[in-house]
C-alpha cells in the first residue's frame, strides 16, 4: 500500500492526517455514502465490484484489532459484507449524514490514544485490486467526480444563503447550527470555543473527531463570517503540537 | 472624473448590506406587521406616536454604538423598538418610553457588544425597567385576542426560517400547561391569553440572539418561561399580561446560561466516559 501510493488516500483522526504506518488504529470507517446527491452512487460501484469490495474489507480488517464500520446509505443491501469484523450502519444521503465525521461521531470517541481511520469505498476496491495485481487501477477515487454545489441548491438552501449572508456580526445560536454538525457535537459552544481559540474546550467538546469538512456547513450558516474550518485546523495544530 | 465618483458612490450604496444586517430583522418585521395593524385599530392613532418614538430611540443607540465600534449595524433595533411599543399601554408617557428603551438598548444589549453578544433581549431589559420604575403609570389593556391570532402565521414563518426555535415553543407550552394543571388554585384568569403574551412569547422569550445555545437549553428556557408566566400571572391578578410575560422572559433569560452550561458539562462528561 505504501509503495503504490494508496496509503496516502487514508486519513486518520484526530487531526485528519495521512496515518503513520506504525500506529495502531482503534476502528476503521469505510465511507460508502454521499455528502452530495450529485456524487456518483457508491452502491452501483460496490454492486459491480462486490467481490473486490469484500476482499478489500477483509484486508482493511488486518490494519486494526477494532471493528471495521461499513457506513452505507439507507435502502442499500449490504448484508453480504457483514462479518465478525465488519459492522454495517445506514446513513442518510447529503450533509451532514453522508460525511465520515458524522459516522465517526456516532460510534467512536476519538482521542490521541484511540485514533480512527477513514477510507473511501473506492479505495477499498482499489486495495483489493492492488493485492490481486500488484498495481493500482487507472481511474480511481470517488472525489474525482464530486459534483458542484451550485447545481443542487434547493429553494430552501438558497433561502438559507440569503438569510445568513455574512455580515461580521455575532453568532446567533439558531437550531440549524445544531442540525449541521455530527451527532453529540454541541455546535454553538464549539463555535464559541473555536472563535476565542480555547483549544482545551475544543478538545473536550469532541473537536479531535472532526476535520475541516465537518465545519463547512457552520461557516455557511453563521452570519458572523468566521471560517470554522480554518479555526478548527488552527486548534487541531495546536493540540497536535501539545500532544507531542 | 465625475462619473468615477458617481460610480464609487453607487458601489458604496450597493455595499450597504455589508454595513447593515437587515435580513433576519426584516422577517421578524413581516411577522410583526399583522398584529401591529390590528393593534392600531384597537388602540387608536397614538400607537403610531409610541411606535415612532420607540423605533427612533432604539435606532439612536444602535447607530451610535455601531459607529463608535465600527461594527455592522443590526436592523433588529426596528423590532426591539416596535415590540416594546406594542407591549406598553398606548398612553405611556413618551419620556418614560424613551428612558426605558435607552436603558434597554444600552444596558441590555450594547454594553455587551451588540446583538448576539448579550444574554438579554433589549426589549426585555427596556420593559422590565419600565415596569419596575413606573409601576403605576399604566392601565391594563384588554386581551386583544385578534392581534394574538393574526400573529400565528408570522410565528410559523419564523419557525420555518429558524428565527424562532420550536423547542422553545414546545418547552413553553409544556411549562405553561403543566403549571396550570399542578396549581388549580390561584391561576391567572383568561386575560392572560392576550396579544401581549403572544408577542412576548415570539419576540422576547423566543428571541434567538440572546437565547439558549444548546437544544436542551432551548427546552429549559421555554419551560421556565411558560411556568413563570403562570406563577407571575397569578400573582399579578391576571390584569397585566405584558408585565407577566416580560418578567417571565427576564428570569428565564437569566437562568438559561446555567442550563447551557449544564448541557455542556453533561456532553463533556459523556465523552470522557466513552474514552474510558
Amino acid at each position: 500500500m505504501l509503495q503504490s501510493g494508496l496509503w496516502t488516500r487514508l486519513r486518520v483522526r484526530p487531526y485528519g492526517r495521512i496515518p503513520d504506518p506504525d500506529d495502531e488504529v482503534s476502528a476503521i470507517f469505510v465511507t460508502a455514502t454521499r455528502a452530495d446527491p450529485l456524487m456518483p452512487d457508491p452502491a452501483l460501484a460496490i454492486d459491480r465490484q462486490h467481490l473486490a469490495f469484500a476482499k478489500g474489507l477483509a484486508l482493511l480488517a488486518m490494519l486494526t484489532d477494532g471493528p471495521v464500520h461499513l457506513c452505507h446509505e439507507t435502502g442499500v443491501d449490504v448484508t453480504a459484507f457483514r462479518s465478525d469484523r465488519v459492522r454495517t450502519s445506514a446513513f442518510t444521503l447529503g450533509r451532514p449524514g453522508g460525511l465520515p465525521g458524522f459516522h465517526i461521531a456516532r460510534f467512536a470517541a476519538v482521542s490521541e490514544d484511540r485514533p480512527v481511520l477513514q477510507v473511501g469505498y473506492a479505495d477499498v476496491i482499489d486495495l483489493a485490486k492492488l493485492a490481486q495485481t500488484g498495481r493500482l487501477p487507472e481511474v480511481t477515487g470517488s472525489d474525482v467526480f464530486s459534483g458542484h454545489e451550485k447545481g443542487s441548491a434547493s429553494a430552501s438552501a438558497r433561502f438559507a444563503r440569503w438569510l445568513n449572508a455574512s455580515t461580521g456580526g455575532a453568532i446567533v445560536p439558531r437550531e440549524a447550527l445544531d442540525r449541521a454538525v455530527p451527532p453529540g457535537i454541541l455546535a454553538v459552544p464549539l463555535m464559541r470555543a473555536l472563535s476565542i481559540g480555547d483549544v482545551e474546550t475544543v478538545r473536550a467538546l469532541g473537536g479531535l473527531g472532526l476535520v475541516e469538512e465537518d465545519m463547512a456547513a457552520l461557516t455557511r450558516l453563521c452570519a458572523s463570517g468566521a471560517d470554522y474550518g480554518m479555526l478548527l485546523r488552527a486548534a487541531l495544530d495546536t493540540l497536535e503540537r501539545e500532544a507531542r | 472624473m465625475a462619473t468615477l465618483t458617481a460610480s464609487a458612490a453607487i458601489s458604496r450604496a450597493a455595499s450597504l448590506p455589508g454595513l447593515v444586517q437587515t435580513r433576519p430583522a426584516l422577517l421578524l418585521l413581516v411577522a410583526l406587521a399583522a398584529p401591529m395593524v390590528v393593534l392600531f385599530f384597537e388602540r387608536g392613532g397614538r400607537l403610531a406616536l409610541v411606535l415612532a418614538v420607540g423605533i427612533l430611540v432604539a435606532a439612536f443607540w444602535s447607530v451610535i454604538f455601531a459607529f463608535a465600534r465600527k461594527r455592522v449595524l443590526d436592523a433588529h433595533f426596528l423590532v426591539a423598538g416596535a415590540v416594546s411599543a406594542a407591549l406598553l399601554p398606548v398612553d405611556v408617557p413618551l419620556w418614560q418610553l424613551a428612558m426605558s428603551l435607552s436603558f434597554g438598548m444600552v444596558v441590555g444589549e450594547q454594553i455587551f457588544g451588540g446583538r448576539g453578544f448579550s444574554f438579554l433581549s433589549p426589549a426585555v431589559a427596556a420593559l422590565a425597567f419600565q415596569f419596575f420604575s413606573f409601576p403605576a403609570t399604566y392601565a391594563p389593556a384588554g386581551p386583544e385576542t385578534l392581534a394574538a391570532l393574526v400573529l400565528v402565521p408570522g410565528m410559523l414563518l419564523l419557525v420555518v426560517a429558524d428565527l424562532v426555535s420550536w423547542r422553545v415553543l414546545v418547552g413553553f407550552a409544556v411549562g405553561f400547561g403543566l403549571w396550570m394543571l399542578l396549581h388549580q388554585s390561584g391561576l391567572p384568569d383568561g386575560s392572560i391569553f392576550s396579544a401581549s403574551l403572544a408577542l412576548g412569547l415570539v419576540f422576547l422569550v423566543a428571541d434567538p440572539a440572546p437565547g439558549p445555545a444548546t437544544n436542551s437549553g432551548r427546552y429549559v428556557h421555554g419551560f421556565l418561561a411558560g411556568m413563570l408566566v403562570v406563577v407571575l400571572g397569578a400573582a399579578a391578578d391576571g390584569a397585566a399580561a405584558a408585565r407577566t410575560v416580560v418578567f417571565a422572559a427576564l428570569l428565564a433569560s437569566i437562568f438559561t446560561p446555567l442550563a447551557d452550561r449544564i448541557a455542556v458539562l453533561v456532553n463533556v462528561n459523556r465523552r470522557r466516559r466513552r474514552h474510558g
